[in-house]
């Protein structure tokens, strides 16, 4: 047992001894010699994680649940593991934005807006405060313990006899003390950090002293203890996991997951672990080294809360087991150093948590509903105080919640119910560093639903265990509703409350931010953020230069702005520090720097008062100064400047929104460019009173032409310049940003190009840009000095480009225009397929006259030899007013003046400033030399010169649109001109081919219809062209039945090729009904592979019929003749001997019987050789059909040779035979081929008067058998080779000449071939094949 | 990231693994290793060696940087 006043005093002590370190701490940071700056004090300040939870808890949880309650420090171990990643890159934004808490960095990723702050401070405010309460019941309750052994309920006392109560009193005083004794914009307090420090240390010791006391004196060591214990009935599971619900492999890891989340995200940890970090690397050490912590300060739990249990402690009251042992194993001072352990934990707990959720009450709440309220001006004052004050509030609250929930609940479950809240971030969190695509709508979603469930789930049932709610909601659910109990939310049931509330809470926040996240798109801020956010590293060497401030306080006037929120000492030290930062001394800052320290300025702020309002504070700061209310403006100080500041601001803002809608509207209404640029300068002075602005715009010569103004002199009207590269107007257009100037003073040198009245005091410049290019330059000026306040950038800046993009429109929609225009013209051209040169000609040349706006025209071509012109057309608008008289009269090219020009020099000539004839030459054509502009191009045929056009007068200089407008026009002209020749000669060809061509031709398409018809077809057929091309149909011209016939010959194969039919015989029609025998050839002919007609042509054939009857006719007459000659010839001799013998018998009948006799003797062979000649002549004129019977040609030969032996004799012959005796039989006229042989043997005998050898041959032919017959005669000469076949073609004295003729037509009947082979005076050979199976017979 | 770096975050998956079901199943018997309970065995021991692991992963962070 102890005294109260030694526990008091020891404790009271001790917290004295903590602020003597703090003290110390602070001291040595003000001496710039940190003592916190190692990863040692680092990784003990982390273990501020392990609170009194930690302490006195987890011996409770042991004691109970067995070994779950490890895995809330085996979730850090595994998070230590992704630290150097997730840890790092927080703490490397938030050191690069200055942020110092969870809702500051969270706020400042999703746009800068307060209500992701407020949601996040609001649901952290709800998890920690019970978890402050915790820690205050923990104290209390130790005290009772070590002064009274008992733990006394606080409900018992009021409050002011609770002990607690005073306890939380004297943390606040301690972590005012700490946290709050002075406003620091880093929001650092190393102080404190070295306090809690050596508090992680001292828990660490007093536990480990708690843990050898019960394992090594109480008992003997690990193995006693486990083996008791493990004998004790029901305690063996404390050593077992999955046997019920309170520790379930589910529960293991949810609070493995939840602790994961809590070691990084926890509000004091946050603190710690990135705002009081003082070298990144520290993470490095306390990777591993918090781990090892972790892990001693829990290796003596579970003997401890088994000793316990074995020393007969009930296990609910586990959470005193640590002071209960040397309490009662009498070693108080022990116990004493338990209290403190505790104590440390607690107050190191109470301290941090409590400074880190104030400063997010302060940032996130106060100030930004103090800006809202228009109570900023009282901030500075208040400042520090109310951070005293939210201190309180929260510790005040946190005794609160202890004394509403506290009793219902141990220890363990407020810190679960803390990690449960905390875990609420991570999506939020996880997805400002990673998610780019993360939006503020989803962050918020996701955020308002996972707090809502937790509370619902979580919270509510502790307030309804507590009495402040009706217990029917966790029974019934609310008004009666089942499935939205609390405990077993849309029915799911048999989970523990924690896992319930984790797996709901999580599943509608991560659902809900995600979903709404790729649902919506982000602002152009969270981009912004976004994109630095996550790519941190990537980005760290960037500075912000996407705005641009000409006009910026310097580091004194920003030093006394700071001294309004951070006191003097503080604003002095940021300015320093800036210094050093920058290393370049004032006087030589540019732009850049003064960036960078409104940039630093920010920041610095955003550390006391949270990102948006610092943001919000430094604008209105900066748009302040550089306006004309520079010297009555302060924003904190003076309600009256603030107020007239806004209501001038939102006056302006209006006029300024109205006066883009108007330039939004006029830049609409017209596509003139003038017109556009009128209309805008006329609105600066109607609306904003601007009385000097100008617009400049790039001509095409590289120049700045001034294209409008107001309240320039007017000699500057055509004022054009090249800027300087060091002026103000190159680096505008170059840079393509807004420059303002408050007075041109101070750019004395860098004002070329701009007028006087532009330069007097205040000027802004703003390029004229589109995306890809700048148009020009907007100025606008003023003669008072700062006239433009920064919001007028971002204003002109808008009008220009919407000036810069209305001029590209305008000036591509001219060009588009003509454009068109020309196209129209060219395509009018192409149209005029009838019309005559001139009147091509003439329309060009109007068309070029009103695509360049001139009011005349004229075109001459150039001869071939390029030496003379030759005026051809001219055109004049009826605006002009002296009539154009120009003579169509040739001109020689060297003569001619400066329209000439374009054709000697072949290319186009401008002439813009023509004064007048000077010189002998015709400088233009006549008409045109009074006309001051001029505009000449050459037209050319390939390389050739063709024409020279020209147009003048125009009203405006003629620059190269017009060029290229002409040029193109009248490229087109030529084109057609060109092809118009060449189709006309084409066309006149082809009719010349079609009509004059012998034959027939015509055409017709698949469905019959004729379309070309030529005169000669239209000759034969006796029809005249108009009436049948187009009338009628190709049915109607074919004989009847020839149509549908030729349409098959004319796909069939045979008949010349698919599609094609040759020299095919058929019958038209005539006119007049008869029938015309042609020769047709006719093609099928195609487009994309399908028939679409068919043309040919035809032969008349009448007269080649006619001829060829006329030629059979006479020729059979020749033969005729020729017959009879020869028969009156062979009939002739015979019977003129028979006339003088049978004279002579006349005259002596009767006188010499003998002599008559003789003479008789003759008549009557000479009858006998005519009977035989007719009988011949007979048998040739009616040679029978043979009839074929089979039989051997080698007997037929036998017979032969017999018949001959006697001729073979008288002619001393002799006869050689050759017979083949496998000869095969054949089918033949027996009589007809006896006859031919016998002729061609006869033949060979008679050729051989002075003897010789007849050779007969018989050979077998693979289709049928050979019969030859050889002599060795006289043979035939070559040149009647070819005529012995003729009848009557003998050259025997007295042969009928019929012989080989019959011979012939015999062979023929049989299907047989002779030939005959002979050289004269050697022999002639003879030989006939027959075919074993005549064929076709 | 460099491989180390991605090896290490794999290595933190396995522990998460390792002190999770259903790893944490092999180890949960009524056994005792000597004297001490054989899941007391396994948290500790694998709780050290991943001690050890962020120890030498440590190095190879900052040998990296």
């Amino acid at each position: 047992m102890l005294s109260e006043q030694l526990v008091v005093l020891a404790g009271l002590g001790y917290l004295l001894f903590l602020f003597a370190i703090a003290y110390y701490g602070d001291w040595r940071r003000s001496h710039g010699k940190s003592l916190i700056a190692n990863p040692y004090i680092y990784t003990l300040s982390l273990a501020v994680y392990c609170t009194s939870w930690t302490f006195f808890g987890s011996v409770g949880r042991a004691a109970t649940q067995g070994l779950p309650f490890l895995t809330i420090y085996l979730g850090p171990t595994v998070m230590a593991f992704f630290w150097w990643f997730v840890l790092r890159k927080m703490l490397r934004i938030c050191k690069e934005n200055n942020l110092t808490t969870m809702s500051d960095f969270l706020t400042l990723r999703y746009g800068k807006k307060p209500l992701v702050g407020v949601l996040t401070t609001l649901g952290l405010l709800l998890a920690v405060v019970p978890y402050i309460g915790l820690q205050l019941k923990s104290v209390a309750d130790t005290f009772t313990i070590l002064v009274h052994r008992t733990v006394i309920s606080p409900l018992d006392f009021p409050v002011f006899h609770d002990t607690a109560f005073y306890v939380a009193l004297l943390l606040a005083v301690f972590c005012i003390l700490f946290g709050a004794r002075h406003l620091d914009p880093t929001e650092r307090h190393e102080g404190m950090v070295a306090a809690v420090a050596f508090e992680s240390l001292v828990k660490l010791l007093a536990f480990l002293a708690i843990g050898i006391l019960v394992t090594y004196v109480l008992f003997q060591g690990w193995g006693e203890i486990f083996t008791r214990i493990h004998q004790t009935r029901g305690c063996s599971e404390l050593l077992l996991l999955n046997t019920g619900p309170h520790n379930s492999y589910l529960l293991v890891m949810v609070q493995t997951v939840l602790a994961m989340a809590a070691i990084t995200f926890l509000p004091r940890q946050f603190h710690m672990a990135v705002v009081e970090n003082t070298d990144e690397r520290h993470i490095l050490t306390a990777m591993w080294l918090l781990p090892l912590y972790l892990l001693l300060i829990n290796l003596f739990v579970l003997p401890i809360a088994c000793g316990g249990l074995l020393l007969g402690m009930p296990p609910e009251q586990g959470d005193t087991f640590v002071l209960q042992i040397p309490l009662q194993s009498g070693h108080p001072w022990l116990a004493l150093l338990a209290f403190l352990g505790g104590l440390s934990a607690s107050t190191a707990m109470v301290a941090v948590a409590t400074v880190a959720v104030s400063t997010m009450l302060l940032n996130s709440l106060v100030v930004p509903g103090a800006l809202r309220l228009r109570l900023e001006k009282y901030l500075p004052t208040f400042l520090l105080n109310i951070k005293r004050g939210a201190i309180l509030l929260v510790i005040i609250l946190g005794y609160g919640s202890y004394r509403v929930i506290g009793p219902s609940a141990m220890l363990v479950d407020m810190g679960l119910i803390a990690f449960s809240g905390v875990m609420q971030l991570v999506p939020a969190i996880l997805g400002a560093l990673y998610w780019r695509d993360a939006t503020r709508a989803g962050a918020l979603a996701g955020l308002g639903l996972g707090f809502f469930l937790w509370a619902y789930t979580l919270i509510l049932p502790y307030l309804i265990y507590a009495g402040w709610f009706p217990q029917s909601i966790l029974d019934q659910g609310p008004w009666g509703v089942s499935f939205l109990k609390p405990t077993a939310f849309l029915g799911l049931t048999g989970l523990d409350d924690l896992c319930h509330a984790f797996f709901w809470s999580m599943f509608f926040n991560i659902g809900a931010f995600v979903s709404v996240s790729l649902l919506t798109t982000p602002g152009p801020e969270e981009v912004e953020q976004g994109r630095r956010f996550v790519q941190v590293f990537a980005l760290q060497a960037e500075r912000p230069r996407d705005k641009r401030f000409t006009f910026l306080p310097s580091l004194e006037e920003f030093t006394l702005f700071l001294e309004k929120f951070i006191g003097p000492r503080k604003a002095q030290e940021a300015g320093q520090t800036f210094l050093r930062q920058v290393a370049t001394p004032e006087s030589e800052w540019g732009d850049k720097e003064k960036l960078e320290l409104a940039y630093f300025v920010e920041r610095t702020l955003a550390g006391s008062l949270g990102p948006a309002a610092a943001r919000f504070i430094v604008e209105s700061y900066l748009s302040g100064l550089g306006s004309r209310m520079e010297d009555v403006y302060d924003l904190f100080s003076k309600v009256s400047g603030s107020l007239e500041e806004s209501e001038e601001k939102l006056r302006r803002r209006a006029s300024e929104l109205s006066v883009l809608y108007e330039a939004a509207r006029r830049l609409a209404s017209s596509l003139h460019i003038p017109d556009l640029l009128e209309g805008v300068l006329d609105l600066l002075g109607e609306r904003l009173g601007v009385e000097i602005c100008a617009v400049r715009l790039w001509g095409d010569d590289n120049l700045l032409h001034l294209k409008g103004s107001r309240g320039l002199a007017p000699d500057t009207r055509d004022q054009v310049v090249k800027p300087e590269p060091e002026s103000l107007l190159a680096e505008c257009l170059l840079s393509s940003q807004v420059i303002s100037i408050p007075d041109t003073a101070q750019v004395i040198t860098r004002l070329q190009g701009l007028s006087m009245e532009e330069t007097q005091a205040s000027l802004v410049l703003a390029p004229l840009t589109t995306e890809t290019r700048t148009m020009g330059v907007l100025t606008v000026a003023s003669p008072q000095k700062g006239f433009f306040a920064r919001e007028h950038i971002g204003f002109f800046h808008s009008l220009a480009g919407q000036l810069g993009l209305a001029i590209l429109s305008a000036s591509m929609e001219e060009e588009l225009r003509l454009d068109e225009s020309r196209l129209e013209a060219v395509w009018q051209l192409s149209q005029m397929t009838d019309a005559t040169l001139r009147e091509i000609t003439d329309f060009a040349l109007q068309e070029g006259v009103r695509l360049t706006k001139s009011t005349m025209g004229y075109l001459a071509f150039v001869s071939e030899d390029e030496t003379l012109l030759t005026m051809h057309s001219w055109c004049q608008t009826a605006s002009e007013e002296s009539p154009l008289v120009v003579k169509l009269i040739s001109y020689p090219l060297e003569n001619t003046g400066l329209w000439g020009e374009a054709a000697r020099q072949r290319r186009p000539v401008i002439t813009n400033d023509y004064t007048g004839s000077t010189s002998e030459m015709n400088d233009f054509p006549e008409g045109f030399d009074q006309v001051r502009r001029h505009l000449n191009i050459p037209v050319f045929d390939g390389d050739r010169l063709v024409a020279v056009a020209g147009v003048a007068n125009k009203k405006e200089e003629y620059d190269d649109t017009d060029i290229r407008q002409l040029t193109l026009l009248m490229n087109g002209m030529w084109w057609q001109i060109k092809r118009k020749r060449t189709e006309e000669a084409l066309t006149v060809e082809r009719k010349l081919l079609i009509h004059t061509c012998m034959d027939g031709i015509l055409a017709h398409d698949m469905a019959g219809t004729i379309f070309i018809f030529n005169d000669t077809a239209a000759r034969i057929l006796g029809y005249d062209p108009e009436e049948v091309i187009g009338k009628m149909n190709i049915r109607e011209l074919y004989a009847p039945g020839q149509a549908g016939d030729i349409d098959a010959k004319i796909h069939d194969p045979s008949f010349g090729g698919e599609g094609i039919i040759e020299n095919y015989e058929t019958l038209v029609r005539h006119k007049d009904g008869t029938l015309i025998p042609i020769w047709l050839s006719a093609r099928l002919f195609f487009e994309d592979d399908r028939e679409i007609g068919v043309m040919g042509h035809f032969r008349d054939l009448r007269e080649r019929k006619r001829m060829e009857a006329e030629l059979l006719r006479s020729e059979r007459l020749a033969a005729l003749g020729n017959m009879a000659a020869h028969i009156s010839h062979e009939i002739k001799n015979p019977l003129m001997l028979i006339g003088g013998f049978a004279r002579h018998v006349l005259k002596d009948v009767g006188r010499d019987g003998e002599k008559n006799r003789e003479k008789l003797q003759i008549i009557v062979d000479e009858v006998k050789r005519l009977e035989d000649f007719l009988v011949e002549v007979g048998s040739y004129a009616k040679l029978s059909e043979p009839t074929l019977e089979l039989g051997d040609v080698n007997t037929l030969i036998g017979e032969l040779c017999q018949r001959l032996e006697l001729s073979l004799r008288d002619h001393g012959i002799e006869l050689a035979l050759d017979l083949d005796p496998n000869l095969p039989q054949i089918a033949f006229d027996p009589l007809h081929l006896r006859q031919a042989l016998l002729n061609f043997a006869k033949n060979g005998i008679e050729a051989m008067e002075e003897g010789g050898t007849l050779t007969i041959t018989t050979k077998q032919k693979p289709d049928g058998i050979l019969v030859e017959f050889r002599d060795t005669g006289t043979g035939i000469p070559p040149d009647i080779l070819d005529k012995i076949f003729q009848p009557f073609y003998s050259t025997k004295a007295k042969g009928s000449g019929l012989g080989l003729a019959i011979s012939q037509k015999i062979i023929e009947a049989h299907r047989g071939k002779i030939t005959i082979d002979s050289e004269p005076g050697k022999g002639t050979q003879v030989r006939i094949s027959l075919k074993t199976e005549p064929s076709g017979g | 990231m460099t491989k180390r770096e991605k090896l290490l975050i794999l290595l933190g998956v396995l522990a998460f693994v390792l002190f999770n079901f259903p790893l944490l199943k092999i180890f949960n018997r009524d056994l005792c290793l000597g004297e001490l309970p054989l899941l007391i065995f396994y948290v500790f021991g694998v709780w050290l060696l991943t001690i050890l692991i962020l120890l030498v992963g440590k190095n190879w962070l900052s040998s990296n940087d």
